[in-house]
């Protein structure tokens, strides 16, 4: 029996403005391009759950050929994000039509079970640890049962973890692979929707198993760049150390996403800048720190928003780079945010920024209090998902105003000038690290 | 621009000995732990040794720190060729 496996990677922004600006301004793409471009871990780690009877290809949606062309299997399974899912369940329909049962997993699967089970033959709910097996017996046996629910915790157990086929990759053009060394991120914030649907809590792979699974996968690529597919890699700074530890043996380039507190203790940063890490990932969310008043249960964002300029110049002092993130349109913004954005990457010489609209995807609890506020523009409109597009009334702002004022702020930080301003900054920290 | 120092120059990189397109593969050797020696100079290096912006970077840096040189701003994260830099280092170098 052939399984085939299906991902959909990649977005397209829908505001025709901003499609236009990705086009002519540098960055603006740059790391939608490269997350379009990395293999489905999730997809992997399904193949490796899945038992030696079975065969298994594994494929990304884009190098799909058409309808007719379409290839055959016994059973397709398919992961999608909320910005393609309309895709996916058009991939799935067609299948369907030739007879074929289509499986749906993945984070939109999590947020909207229900949508996605009247879209699909059978649909797993979280991790598929624990629970793929099972489907494919009752594939086998031919029932298949419409709903099922994947582990939520202790998926790096010996119970549940497999590791993940890396050799389905072999001969492929990847040059950027991913590992995972934690699931989840126990500072739960109110836009955030995977932390909350994809596990019950925050787990952490042991870090032999990490090692493991790296060493793995420079068997398959050569020279590869891995990108952690962690929500917050660093927030255990005891297991932090040990893992950087033992990273810097292996001799490889890496990125991840963490928070702010990765600067607190040097050794941590001295282990990043030794064992490869090129860049980290921060979720800034505003420069002013009330307006992340309430962002989490216990205020953590807001506690640490007071050391965002010392806290990026100590990182990136030490050689990495940081890509500092903004959320755009959050319910304490007005239109004075873009300026304040603005003087904020200036000031603290971010290497790279990553600006985004407040998105309410469904399911999470910022969904809920906008849709009770009665502040959605659409009830569903998982399209325009991108994180690039607005799908809100802002309370203190217009819709074209939050609009127009990100398409000012996008010309602001990544036209070529600015560009070079924070290049050479970044290359003047590394001059005084680099002994001649 | 900053002026070129010979003394480091000769102390790391033995100028009487080796032209600097040597002394430029060398570094980038070094910096980014693959042999560049024999590499056609015209060989586009971020695809070849599949470096990212930020490795770019870190080779401008170390070029900079270790021939003692400041490529111009507006050729930073461009210069994807040994060709390109020897070039801009013509131009920069006394």
């Amino acid at each position: 029996m052939k399984i085939g496996l299906i991902a959909m990677s990649g977005v397209r922004v829908r505001t025709e403005a901003l499609g236009k600006m990705g086009i002519t301004l540098p960055g603006f793409v740059n790391r939608g391009k490269v997350i379009a471009s990395l293999p489905s871990l999730g997809l992997l780690t399904v193949a490796a759950l899945t038992p030696e009877e079975f065969d298994v290809e594994y494929l990304e949606y884009d190098q799909l050929p058409d309808e007719g062309a379409l290839p055959d299997f016994d059973l397709v399974g398919i992961s999608s994000f909320t910005a393609r899912i309309n895709a996916a369940y058009r991939l799935s329909a067609m299948y369907r039509k030739r007879g074929t049962p289509v499986v749906l997993g993945g984070i939109h699967v999590a947020l909207a079970p229900d949508e996605a089970q009247a879209n699909a033959d059978a649909i797993v709910i979280g991790g598929a640890e624990g629970v793929w097996p099972q489907l494919l017996e009752d594939f086998k046996n031919g029932s298949l049962k419409p709903r099922y629910q994947g582990a939520m915790k202790d998926v790096f157990t010996p119970e549940n973890y497999v590791f993940p086929r890396f050799d389905l990759l072999e001969g492929r053009e990847y040059n950027r692979l991913t590992v995972q060394t934690s699931r989840g991120c126990p500072l739960r914030c109110d836009f955030c929707a995977a932390s909350m649907h994809i596990t019950s809590s925050f787990q952490q792979k042991p870090v032999e198993l990490v090692i493991r699974e790296i060493e793995a996968a420079k068997q398959v690529i050569d020279n590869p760049f891995f990108e952690f597919a962690d929500d917050n890699s660093f927030i255990n700074k005891k297991w932090s150390k040990k893992f950087l530890r033992r990273l810097v043996d292996l001799d490889i380039r890496w990125f991840t996403e963490t928070d702010i507190s990765v600067a607190e203790e040097d050794e941590v940063l001295d282990l990043l800048a030794e064992s490869g890490c090129r860049q980290i990932l921060i979720g800034l969310e505003s420069p002013v720190g009330k307006d992340l008043d309430g962002m989490n249960p216990n205020n953590w964002k807001l506690k640490h928003a007071d050391h965002y300029l010392e806290a990026i110049d100590k990182i990136q002092s030490h050689g990495v780079s940081v890509n500092g993130c903004f959320v755009l349109g959050l319910d304490n913004h007005d239109a004075t945010i873009f300026g304040k954005v603005r003087d904020f990457v200036e000031k603290s010489r971010l290497i790279e920024v990553q600006i985004t609209v407040m998105t309410p995807f469904p399911g999470t609890q910022l969904y809920e209090r906008l849709k009770n506020e009665g502040r959605l523009l659409q009830d569903e409109y998982w399209d325009r998902c991108t994180l690039f597009d607005v799908n809100f009334h802002p309370k203190h702002m217009t819709v074209a105003e939050l609009e127009s004022g990100m398409q000012w702020l996008f010309g602001e930080l990544y036209n070529e000038s600015a560009f070079q301003n924070r290049k050479r900054h970044f290359v003047n920290y590394m001059k005084e690290r680099i002994a001649i | 621009m900053e002026k070129y120092n010979d003394e480091n120059w000769l102390n790391n990189y033995g100028r009487d000995e080796m032209n600097t397109e040597t002394a430029l593969r060398n570094i980038i050797s070094e910096i980014t732990k693959r042999d560049v020696s024999a590499v056609d100079a015209g060989v586009d290096l971020v695809d070849y040794l599949a470096l990212d912006s930020i490795d770019g970077l870190r080779l401008v840096a170390a070029i900079e720190r270790k021939m003692n040189v400041t490529f111009p701003d507006e050729t930073l994260g461009k210069l994807h060729t040994i060709q390109g830099m020897l070039r801009v280092l013509e131009e920069i170098l006394p």
